[in-house]
């Protein structure tokens, strides 16, 4: 009998589109999609699957139970929209909240229309990103590309490599 | 590789310096935000930033002079200041508690010539890649 593992991982952002597309960029459909959270997964073949949560954190008059929801969470992609400074500032205590409290890679996306056309040269960016700290990088990235959206993914998976080697 | 201290910034922290530089913007005003740990925080991440850039773009012929030959040098500004302690604690991370004033002056200064800096290895790799 084949055992399938699942990693979870946490995509995070203040537009509900984004993390849909990034999800449905990986995983080709939304399993599941409710007002706060979007599901989708990835088969990577019998014995490895993972699940992806998207949650949209837009609605300020609910909180999140981060503590809940991350418990078993390999990892957090959060994505913020590079010409929209708000979102950047109210993605930020997110940001340290989770980089204070849970020992597991953070990938913070800015989101641009083009990847082609990044703000800075790609060289300085990819494959690895741009070390913020022990666990956390930061990239540029187009969430509804499925090639940009898995350099995403690649780059967090590579940090989780990394932190066991 | 990333080593943390007591002179970390939050990640939140780096990451505004980044979307600034990013958009080549003046960062030094920002500097105005922190407290003294802060203010060498900002200079450690931005020196070790500056550095990745630089061997990014220039990978061995990378040579720190190339950003520390835009500060003006220590006992110059020393000098300026009218400063009579040794050279070693011209560093900006001792007297920035002793001479806040004086040292967030010299960090502002550096902070602007490591940003001119990376803007330049920015500009250099993109005009590389337009040939």
């Amino acid at each position: 009998m084949t055992i399938l593992r699942i990693g979870e991982v946490a995509i995070i952002s203040y537009n509900y589109q984004e993390v849909e597309e990034f999800i449905k960029s990986i995983c080709d459909r939304i399993d599941i999609r409710n007002d706060r959270l979007s599901f989708g997964r990835f088969e990577v073949n019998d014995q490895l699957a993972l699940y992806l949560y998207g949650i949209s954190v837009d609605n300020k008059n609910k909180s999140i139970s981060w503590d809940l929801i991350s418990r078993k969470t390999l990892g957090f992609i959060v994505i913020f929209d590079w010409e929209d400074k708000k979102i950047l500032d109210a993605i930020k205590p997110i940001i340290d909240y989770f980089s204070r409290n849970f020992n597991v890679p953070i990938v913070i996306v800015a989101s641009i229309k083009d990847k082609k056309d990044p703000p800075i040269p790609d060289k300085f960016f990819q494959p690895d990103g741009i070390p913020l700290s022990l666990n956390s990088r930061f990239t540029f990235g187009q969430t509804d590309d499925p090639e940009s959206a898995r350099n995403i993914m690649i780059l967090l998976i590579n940090m989780l490599i990394e932190k066991l080697s | 590789m990333v080593v943390e201290s007591r002179l970390d910034l939050k990640v939140s922290d780096r990451l505004e310096i980044l979307y600034h530089l990013f958009r080549g913007e003046k960062i030094s005003p920002l500097i105005d935000k922190f407290d003294n740990h802060g203010v060498s925080g900002f200079q450690k991440f931005l020196w070790e930033k500056t550095v990745e850039f630089g061997i990014v773009c220039r990978g061995k012929n990378f040579d720190r002079k190339e950003i520390t030959r835009k500060m003006t040098p220590t006992p110059v500004f020393q000098l300026q200041q009218r400063c009579t302690q040794s050279v070693y604690h011209c560093k900006g991370t001792q007297c920035i508690h002793s001479n806040p004033k004086c040292a967030r002056k010299k960090i502002k200064e550096h902070v602007e010539a490591m940003a001119e800096s990376i803007q330049e290895y920015i500009r250099i790799v993109k005009k590389r890649e337009l040939f």
